[in-house]
Order: structure tokens, then C-alpha cells, then sequence
């Protein structure tokens, strides 16, 4: 048998799989809920399985901190216990897009201890912990008050009740001080005056701190910064520990908050402090909180270099508490030199900044970027270094026509089975062999792969593994097989990042219960092949084959026969129609044939009206849920019939994709390739095929022009009224373009001029115009 | 009427009878329509307060926006200034973080996003409407703040509690200030529940339109426009789905999905592909 490489739907699932599908909050929608068989955000849940080393086939799409943790695993260093917990604490924490409330928690707390003491009014207008800048950057906000300055007031409260008691003025004068303090948090100077020279030493003291904390929040840095100075020169004073670092905070926020040189010179005396508290063990309590804000103040004073220590922090075995702080900065400095978003064709691998200075830093942007440049890149680096990262790396870019594929390859197969890259290693080495031809290879290398028993991939991982061995199908069975994929998770995705829908939640709609329990279902590139390379007649095969659970034969066998009904071919139809009634019982007496007898045109009747009555019939297969209202039932949102044929090719593979994508979709759908088992007949009957369903047009414009038809041919038909009602009807609700309003009318008016009294027509006062 | 000629009495009762009929109209077409919703938010003092917004408006949202390249003249900015977040008989405002600079003369919107938590469905209380109120009209006194847009995907059954919350932002909000709210393609089409609000625009967000994508978009490529009137003066895409057919409209706003940059603002204009 000639075997061709299926080239052409390589392309295009690659295409697919790195289209750009960033989203940011701005919801639109309505939104369906949908399957995803594959995530490319983030890897699949639970995240435990993929920070203990499970990585399945690695996606360039991934957010940086998930090629982190891949890079440990795949380069040995691994993630031991305490580290895999920060990364997932983390993970959670860029997943939860909810809004913490714990901000006004914290004030809650305060208010709570504040009003316990007796005779202490309401405060008047609470607290709001955000504050506006300054002129010209008004318009943004900052946190000002944190949690725990909060929990330092709770604290300090309970104890000053307990030394000074809670009807003292020495009490009152400190609430009254402190209240002043949090006034400033949105907005204001508020500052408390200095306590009396002949006061208590504490409450001196505690006036001091309260005075360079009123500072701070009311954005007088320099006011701050010396007052907490002199507060760490006190010995005497209780906050002396904690006053030099918050001095550095003070400084911290100074630079952070304005530009050029005063930037840079706040910067340099906060690391300045900072360094100071480190060297002194008498602050031993406050080292944890100057190393992180050391490391936030050489992020803001050199970013280039804190990229490169940052980035050696994170590959250090055992890295310390400290772990999760740091992947956190380094994830975001980077953002902050390259933009959040994975890079797309616009961003150029050579115009990345100078910052790929160390070899995580390297190998995540050249994992990332596409193109030329970065390949070889990749290449060079895995030549140089022989390591598995960078194989990753080039073998993911890597075309099935260049020279250095054999190396690569005989390299892929010698990566152990138990390695993390091994799944990444495998699905490229898999393409590299369909693109060069080597089917029968790629087939071998999958079955060994997805051997029963030997493999726990996360379901992505398995997905894409099936969906390229459907490509190596030697025959029906096999295509059938791997077409059907178990969702990972149900979304709406409404924002773009993919995040699952609580399966209790889900349970609760009665359409998607019956799939929550792994049944599956068919992923969009098998629907394509099915709906624009698959001859009708292997379709009914794959309606009628056992491979294929009863739901999805239900879609197929509806498919089947509406195509059939569309290119009018009768003997197909006539075979399927038993098989889909025993699918689709609701279709029971409308899917037999009009008599033999009957002129041919009279004989597609019967199954017009049967298209009439059923909303849900299509000639196309849906990917994943598909329509969910039942079939005799209109869609509320007019996913009715069909539509034009590209658009329906176009449409389900446009979700979650820009428009502006869309015509590098349609160049590839127009030259998909089939899967070897598929003769030069049935790619000839499909081509053909497809060209009659296409120059249907969508489905309201056929049905009325054939409701219409059927008025002229059987006059007296008694179910004419109905039909014609129904064809109407079909251009309110179904596909509708600007042949539709004349066709419409044209029903509307057949039907009231000559079945003027029939209930029907009372029910169809209107035409519809389309769109 | 005993002494009059006959012409006269015939033009006196011609015009008695068309007299009545006129009251009876008046009469009618006042019972019709309640005026509950209603007050004169639209007199000739403020009538069309956007009429001297720019063509162009960028939608900023909550990423780091240097804007102090754009000529405003022709380009004005809707920042997201606040989230809420309706949780139960809660609203939770999450202020703007991310800093936004733009030229002095920039004609401003502050854009204030609704959403409801759908694992703790909002009560949707009169005491909740007023917090969200309070939040909403407190941003047109930020700096130069020209304008106020609500982005709410307001359900069907939320619908009542937004007409309500939109009436009161109104009273709240000074009388030139301008209303306008982001609204779904769907409700400037079949779904015109829109009609009598007490607002400037509805921006018809022509970009994630989820499931009704694919009739949208057949409709505008037929030509077709907007029902509401509400929805004609505007339109709202998106820089990464640009649309074979953009509805005649006096503004258009722009999302992009990323921080905007002088080459992606100028291309809006077609004025240049390059980008540096």
C-alpha cells in the first residue's frame, strides 16, 4: 500500500497547538461550557502530580513557573517536598483569580480588638488599606496598610490593656494615636504629635514608632525613614529590632515610587540598611523579612543581574524556605523584561534582551520563542551540552526535513522511559517520523508508548499521544480507536486560562453529568478529518462500528444519515436510517423512505420534514459536548442545522482563537491529509461530497427553497402547512445570511396564500429577513 | 349651535372630534408608558454628553499603561479604575494596581468591571446596590476623570438589579458626566433590553463573543447594524480579532490583550506597521 505522510494535518494541528489563546479578564461571552481534551496554560490537575515529576508532553505555552520546576526535574535536581509545596502554594495563587478579601479581614481584626475596649466609639468611615499615588500617577493604586501592621496593632492593644489597663488615658492617648496612624492608609498626613518629655518611657517610645508608621503610610518617606532610624539607634526602645528594616521599607517604597536618580538613590540606601540588619545578630528576628526585601530591592536596583542570581537560586538543590519567594520574583522579573504572554511570531528570539546569562533563563526563552533562531539555538546548545533539556528543546522545534534529524532521533531513543522528558521526547520524536515519512516507525513508537500498563501520562499527554497515532490508522478500527479521547476537564473558559469547573458544580447540569465519569467524546482534529476528508460511506462504517460508544455513534449515525439526505444518496440512507432510529429512538416515523412509487423528487420528503422537525440534525460531527439541546428542541443559541460548510469546518476549531488566526486555519483545513488507510476513491468520494454539501449553503436557505419545492410537487400533501411553518421558522433560528429574507418570504407566502386557514399559517405571521 | 351655517358647524365639530381623539391618544400613550425608570436624564443641558469624546478610545486595562504618546484629540483612554466583586450580600472593590499614565488633555473614562461570584451568587440586595453605587460614582472624582463606563455581563436575572444600579449611578454621578456601559453584541440585537436606560452608550463588545460568535459575526458581515439606538454610536473590538466588517460607529473603543505600545496604538489608524 502507498503510505503517505499525513503532512498537511500535521501542520495544521500544529498550528492549532500554537495559536495564541492569551485572555485577560475582560469577559464577554455568553459562554458554553466546553471540554478540554488538552490543556495548554498549565499542566493538568491535580498540579501534585506535575510537581513530583509527571510532566507529560511539555507546552511552550505553559506559564514560566510550571518550565521551572520541568527544567529541575528534567536536569536531576528535582523538587523535594518543601519546594514542590511552594510551587503548588504558588500555583494556587495564580490560579485563584478570586479577589482575596482577607485586606478587609485584617481591619475587621483591628476594629474587632479595637471596639473591645469599653467606651471606644465606632470609627467613623472604617479603613480602606488602599491608597492613591501621587500626581501624574493618580490614577493607580498601592496596598498601604499591610496585614501586619494590623496584627502588630491587635497585639500591641492587648498588651498595653494589660499594662496600662483598659479605662487609662495612657490606653486612650495610644488608640487615639494609632487611629491617626490608619487614617492615613487611603489617603492624607495625619500625624500624631510627640508624647509628653515627662511621659512613661514606653509610651514615648510607643509614640515614636506610632509617628514614623503615620509617616510611612502617609507617604512621607524621608520623615519615616528618619524617625525608624532613631528608633534602631534607641536601645531602650521595645521596637528598636524591627526599626532599622522598616527604615529600609520606608526607602524601599521612596524609590519605588519615583524615577531617574531619586530612584536609584533610595534604592541604593534601602540595600544599604538592609545589609546593615543582616550584619547585626542582635536583629537575628528580623533576617528572614530583610533577605525577601533585600531581594525586591536588587530586582527594582539591578534586574539583569538579580535575573541571573535569582535564576541560580531556584536551581539550588534543597533550596531553602526561601524557595517559593524566589521563583516568585525571578517569574516575574522575567515578565518583566519579556511581557507576561508566551511570545508569538512578532517577538523575535534575537531581540530578546541581553538576559539569557544563565542556562534556565536560556533555555526557557528559547523553549519558548518560535522560529528559526531559537532552533538553532536548541540545537547548539544539546550538541554542546548532550543534556536533556536542551534536547527537549531542540527536538520540540525541530522539522522532519533537516539534516541533523537522525542524531536527534537515535538521542530521543535513548532517553529512559522513567525520564521526566521522556513524554516530551517521545511525542516530537513521533512527529519527526510522520513528517519524514517514517510511518510504520511513529506507529511502532506510539504502541510501545501507550502500551497497557506502562504508561500513567497525565490525560493531555495522552491525548496528543492518541490524536497522532489516529494519524498512523491502518485502518477504520484504529482511527475510531484513538479518535475518541477522555476531556481532561470541563470549562467555560470564559478568561482564557483554561481553569476547570468544579465537577460538583458541573453534576448539577443535567447535560454534562453523564460525561463527568470519563465518558468520552471526539476532539476537534478527528471531527475535521471526519467532516471534510471522510467519504460518506466510511462514515456509515464508523456509525455502525462497535469501536465506537452508543453516544458517539449517535453523532456519527446523524451525520451519516443527513448527509446522505443532502447528496441525495438514498441507498446510504436507506442502511443508516434503521441504525440511527435504534440511536435516536425520539426519531422513530420520520426516517423511512416515501414509497417506491412516489416521483424522485417526492421520495426526500418525508426526510425534509424530518430535518423540519429536528433542529438538532446535522450533516457535520461536533467535537467534544457538541450540541447539548436535544434534537427536536430549537437552540437558544441558534446552534440550529447547519451552516455554510466553512464555517462549520472553521468555527469549532475558532474556539478560543482571534479571528486574526482564521485564515491561517482555513490555508490549512484546505489541504488536511488523511490518515494512510484512506484509498484515492474515497478521497476522491469525499472531495466530491464535500463540494455538494458546500454549494448547499446553510441549512434555512435549503430548507425553505425545498419546502417550497415540495408545495409545487405535492400540492395536497397534508403535511405541507406544518412544513412550511417549520421552514420559516428555520430561517428565525437557524444559520441565516442575506439569501435567506427572499427565501423566507417566499414560504411565508406559499404557506397564507394556500393554507390561509390551517393552523399552521396562524402560527407564522412574520418572515424573516436573516442577516 | 343653531344660528351658525352649516360649514361652520361642520369645521367646529370636525375639529371637537379631532380634538377628542387627540386628548384620547394622549391619554392612552400617557397610561402606557409608567415613567418609573425614567426621570429626564436626557435634557437639552446634557443632552449627547459624549459629543466631544474622541474617535478612538483605548481601553486600559489592569496591566502597567504608559499612554503619553496619544494625540487626544483623536484618541481618548477607558482605564479599569475598579473591580467589584459581588459575593453574597457583599461587594468587595478591588482598586486599580497597576500604574496609568497619560497626557494631561486625555479625554478619561474610568471603567469600573462588575462581576458576580458564581460559587457565592450575589443577594443582589438594595444595601448591595447601594455599596456598588457608592463605588461606581465615587470614581468620576479621581483626578480628570471625564466619563463613567460600567462592564457588567449582567444575566437575566440581574437584570432588574442593573437597571436599578444604573438609575442610581446616574442621580449620584454630576449631570454632565457621562454614562456609558460595555454591553453584550446580543443585547443591541434580538435581546434589546436596553431601551429607556438612563445611559450615553451601550458599547457592543464585538470581541469574545462566546456562543453567539458565529451569528454576530454573519450578521454584521450582511450589513447588519445595531437595533438599539443606544448601541449605534459605539463599538467596542479587540486588537487580536479584527473583524471583516466594523459597524459605522462615533467611537471605537480598543481592548488588547497586552500593554499598549506606540506601534500597536498607531496601527488602529493604519498609520504604520512598524513596530520598534
Amino acid at each position: 500500500m502507498n503510505i503517505k505522510t499525513p503532512k498537511a494535518l500535521l501542520l495544521l494541528l500544529l498550528v492549532l497547538s500554537l495559536l495564541p489563546t492569551t485572555r485577560t479578564a475582560l469577559a464577554c461571552g455568553p459562554y458554553a461550557i466546553a471540554s478540554v481534551f488538552e490543556f495548554t496554560k498549565h499542566p493538568d490537575f491535580p498540579l501534585e502530580d506535575y510537581a513530583r515529576g509527571n510532566l507529560g508532553v511539555l507546552q511552550p505555552t505553559y506559564a514560566r513557573s510550571y518550565l521551572l520546576a520541568a527544567y529541575r526535574h528534567i536536569d536531576g535536581t528535582g523538587l523535594n517536598q518543601q519546594e514542590q509545596a511552594a510551587l503548588l502554594s504558588l500555583w494556587r495563587n495564580r490560579l485563584d483569580f478570586t479577589w482575596d478579601e482577607s485586606g478587609e479581614n485584617w481591619v475587621e481584626k483591628w476594629l474587632a480588638a479595637r471596639k473591645s475596649v469599653p467606651g471606644v466609639g465606632e470609627l467613623g468611615s472604617g479603613i480602606d488599606v488602599y491608597r492613591s499615588h501621587a500626581e501624574p500617577d493618580e490614577y493607580g493604586t498601592y496596598l498601604n496598610c499591610h496585614e501586619d501592621a494590623f496584627q502588630n496593632a491587635v497585639s500591641t492593644l492587648q498588651d498595653r490593656v494589660k499594662k496600662y489597663g483598659a479605662n487609662s488615658p495612657a490606653l486612650n492617648d495610644w488608640l487615639s494615636a494609632q487611629d491617626q496612624v490608619f487614617a492615613n492608609c487611603s489617603a492624607g498626613e495625619t500625624i500624631p504629635a510627640p508624647a509628653a518629655p515627662d511621659a512613661a518611657p514606653l509610651v514615648r517610645a510607643d509614640r515614636e514608632y506610632q509617628i514614623a508608621a503615620a509617616n510611612f503610610y502617609a507617604a512621607r518617606y524621608d520623615q519615616a525613614q528618619q524617625t525608624f532610624s532613631a528608633i534602631a539607634r534607641d536601645q531602650s526602645s521595645p521596637w528598636r529590632t524591627g526599626a532599622l528594616y522598616l527604615a529600609a521599607r520606608a526607602l524601599l517604597r521612596k524609590g519605588s515610587f519615583s524615577e531617574g536618580e531619586s530612584r536609584k538613590e533610595a534604592l541604593s540606601q534601602a540595600e544599604g540598611k538592609l545589609n546593615e540588619v543582616l550584619n547585626d545578630r542582635s536583629l537575628n528576628a528580623t533576617h528572614n523579612n530583610a533577605r525577601r526585601l533585600l531581594n525586591l530591592v536588587r530586582l527594582r536596583l539591578y534586574p539583569e543581574k538579580q535575573l541571573t542570581e535569582l535564576a541560580q537560586l531556584t536551581l539550588r538543590k534543597d533550596a531553602g524556605e526561601n524557595f517559593g519567594q524566589e521563583v516568585w520574583d525571578y517569574t516575574i522579573l522575567l515578565d518583566k523584561f519579556i511581557g507576561e504572554s508566551t511570545p508569538d511570531e512578532s517577538n523575535k528570539f534575537t531581540e530578546i534582551p541581553d538576559i539569557r546569562k544563565d542556562d534556565l533563563t536560556d533555555w526557557l526563552l528559547t523553549f519558548q520563542y518560535r522560529g528559526d533562531d531559537a532552533f538553532e539555538h536548541a540545537l547548539q546548545r544539546w550538541q554542546k551540552t548532550s543534556t536533556d533539556v536542551w534536547l527537549v528543546a531542540a527536538i520540540s522545534k525541530m522539522r522532519g526535513s533537516h539534516p541533523q534529524l537522525t542524531p536527534v532521533l537515535e538521542a530521543a531513543a535513548k532517553v529512559r522511559r522513567d525520564s521526566p522528558a521522556f513524554a516530551t521526547i517521545a511525542f516530537h520524536s513521533v512527529r519527526l517520523m510522520l513528517e519524514a515519512g517514517r510511518d510504520a516507525d511513529a506507529r511502532k513508537s506510539l504502541d510501545a508508548v501507550l502500551a497497557p500498563g506502562k504508561s500513567s501520562y497525565p490525560v493531555s499527554t495522552l491525548n496528543r499521544l492518541y490524536g497522532q497515532r489516529m494519524l498512523t490508522a491502518r485502518n477504520l478500527d484504529e482511527f475510531l480507536r484513538d479518535a475518541q479521547r477522555t476531556p481532561t476537564a470541563f470549562s467555560y473558559n470564559f478568561d482564557g486560562r483554561e481553569l476547570p469547573e468544579d465537577p460538583k458544580d458541573l453534576a448539577k447540569e443535567a447535560e454534562v453529568k453523564p460525561f463527568l465519569n470519563g465518558r468520552k467524546l471526539f476532539d476537534r482534529d478527528a471531527t475535521l478529518l471526519m467532516n471534510s476528508r471522510m467519504p460518506l460511506a466510511l462514515l456509515k462504517e464508523a456509525a455502525m462500528s462497535k469501536t465506537l460508544p452508543e453516544h458517539l455513534r449517535r453523532e456519527v449515525a446523524i451525520a451519516t444519515w443527513v448527509r446522505s439526505v443532502l447528496i441525495n444518496d438514498r441507498e446510504t440512507g436507506s442502511q443508516i436510517a434503521p441504525v440511527l432510529q435504534s440511536l435516536a429512538p425520539e426519531l422513530k416515523g420520520f426516517l423511512e423512505a416515501e414509497p417506491a412509487a412516489a416521483s424522485p423528487a417526492a421520495q426526500n420528503f418525508p426526510a425534509l420534514y424530518a430535518l423540519l422537525k429536528f433542529p438538532g440534525l446535522q450533516p457535520y460531527v461536533d467535537p467534544g459536548l457538541g450540541r447539548m439541546t436535544p434534537l427536536a428542541q430549537i437552540d437558544s443559541y441558534r446552534d440550529n442545522w447547519w451552516c455554510e460548510h466553512e464555517s462549520e469546518m472553521i468555527a469549532p476549531l475558532l474556539n478560543g482563537v482571534g479571528e486574526s488566526d482564521s485564515t491561517e486555519l482555513r490555508k490549512s483545513v484546505a489541504s488536511t491529509n488523511v490518515p494512510p488507510f484512506f484509498t484515492d476513491a474515497q478521497k476522491i468520494s469525499a472531495a466530491n461530497e464535500t463540494k455538494k454539501l458546500a454549494a448547499l449553503g446553510t441549512a434555512p436557505n435549503y430548507l425553505a427553497r425545498k419546502a417550497v419545492e415540495w408545495a409545487n410537487a405535492i400540492p395536497g400533501d397534508p403535511r405541507l402547512p406544518e412544513a412550511l411553518h417549520l421552514a420559516v421558522r428555520s430561517t428565525r433560528y437557524g444559520c441565516t445570511n442575506e439569501q435567506t429574507g427572499p427565501l423566507s418570504k417566499a414560504a411565508h407566502a406559499v404557506l397564507h396564500k394556500r393554507f390561509p386557514r390551517s393552523p399552521w399559517t396562524q402560527k407564522t405571521p412574520y418572515w424573516f429577513k436573516g442577516s | 349651535m343653531p344660528n351658525l351655517p352649516r360649514q361652520t358647524k361642520i369645521i367646529i365639530l370636525s375639529m371637537l372630534v379631532i380634538s377628542a381623539m387627540l386628548s384620547l391618544l394622549w391619554l392612552l400613550a400617557s397610561r402606557e408608558k409608567p415613567v418609573k425608570h425614567q426621570p429626564d436624564f436626557f435634557g437639552s443641558q446634557t443632552a449627547n454628553r459624549l459629543a466631544n469624546s474622541p474617535p478612538v478610545i483605548l481601553w486600559a486595562w489592569e496591566r502597567p499603561e504608559d499612554l503619553r504618546f496619544i494625540e487626544t484629540r483623536e484618541t481618548g483612554v477607558a482605564y479599569l479604575a475598579r473591580t467589584l466583586y459581588l459575593r453574597g450580600d457583599r461587594v468587595v472593590v478591588r482598586p486599580r494596581l497597576q500604574p496609568l499614565r497619560v497626557p494631561p488633555e486625555t479625554f478619561l473614562i474610568a471603567v469600573a468591571r462588575v462581576e458576580s461570584d458564581r460559587r457565592d451568587a450575589p443577594a443582589l440586595t438594595p444595601s448591595q446596590r447601594a455599596k456598588v453605587v457608592a463605588a461606581i460614582a465615587g470614581m468620576s472624582h479621581t483626578g480628570d476623570v471625564a466619563a463613567v463606563q460600567i462592564d457588567f455581563d449582567a444575566t437575566l436575572s440581574e437584570r432588574d438589579f442593573y437597571r436599578d444600579l444604573l438609575t442610581d449611578v446616574r442621580a449620584q454621578l454630576p449631570a454632565t458626566t457621562p454614562l456609558s456601559i460595555t454591553a453584550l453584541a446580543s443585547w443591541c440585537m434580538s435581546d434589546d433590553w436596553l431601551s429607556g436606560l438612563p445611559i450615553d452608550e451601550a458599547v457592543p463588545m464585538l470581541f469574545r463573543m462566546g456562543v453567539e460568535r458565529r451569528q454576530i459575526l454573519i450578521h454584521l458581515d450582511a450589513g447588519g447594524g445595531f437595533g438599539s439606538s443606544l448601541c449605534q454610536t459605539s463599538a467596542g473590538l479587540s486588537v487580536d480579532e479584527p473583524l471583516a466588517t466594523i459597524p459605522a460607529a462615533a467611537r471605537t473603543y480598543y481592548f488588547n490583550p497586552r500593554s499598549w505600545t506606540p506601534a500597536s496604538a498607531r496601527r488602529l489608524s493604519g498609520k504604520s506597521e512598524d513596530e520598534h
